[in-house]
């Protein structure tokens, strides 16, 4: 993923995320959330379910977010200087 | 207060003990690992990773965003977890234990704690001794 497509997508979701939060912590309470295309994808009780949800998608987008459904997600860029792809 | 100190090595690193999830690691003290939101504490190999997750040491599970110094931008699989300093000299666990997410790393990078474990290190302070090439942590 190059860092242009990061800035676009993660922007999406993160006004996605920000109309959602109180629906997505009432409706997906105690489970893991997709979020991708600015949208939430679905739900699952475990984050690999969750992560299956975007991978299983016709067109799987190079950026999306699985995070807890209580927690709010890092749409952030970790810095990991001497980590490799 | 109370001291633990660490030498770096003839490469010049610093690795310091940790207990992650009730395992002891050592790890090398990198500055380049870092977050804004300061929840990124560890990255490790993949296998040790996996390790971790299959026997169900991690709390939750996140997708984040890494970005690396050869300018890739990639996702990401972090899991949280305890983590405690080990003192060197006695072994025992020190300082506070503190709740972070750890990277599941490439396999053949070293495992590496970054900075914001340091930071949620309430009440403890590090000396650094640059000429004698000492790392203290003092903890309450």
């Amino acid at each position: 993923m190059n860092l242009a497509t990061y800035q676009k997508e993660s922007a999406l979701n993160r006004r996605a995320y920000e109309r959602l939060r109180d629906q997505i912590r009432r409706d997906y309470a105690g489970q893991y959330v997709a979020l991708a295309n600015g949208k939430v994808i679905g739900a699952a009780p475990s984050f690999a379910a969750a992560r299956a949800l975007v991978e299983h998608l016709d067109r799987v987008p190079e950026y999306f977010l699985v995070f807890p459904a209580h927690s709010e997600p890092d749409f952030d860029l970790v810095y990991d200087l001497a980590g490799s792809a | 207060m109370p001291q633990a100190s660490w030498n770096a090595n003839a490469r010049g690193e610093y690795w310091i003990e940790v207990n992650l999830a009730g395992q002891a690691f050592q790890v090398l003290v990198d500055t380049g690992l870092i977050d804004a939101r300061g929840q990124i504490g560890f990255s490790v190999d993949e296998s040790v990773y996996d390790s971790i997750k299959s026997a169900g040491g991690f709390q939750n599970h996140q997708l984040h965003t890494r970005l690396t110094a050869d300018g890739q931008v990639s996702l990401t699989e972090s899991g949280s977890l305890d983590a405690q300093l080990i003192c060197p000299k006695t072994r025992a666990l020190i300082g506070p234990a503190v709740n972070l997410y750890v990277f599941r790393g490439a396999s053949g990078v070293p495992k590496r704690v970054g900075l914001a474990f340091f930071h949620q290190l309430k009440g403890c302070k590090i000396l650094w001794e640059l000429d004698q090439r000492l790392w203290t942590i003092e903890y309450p």
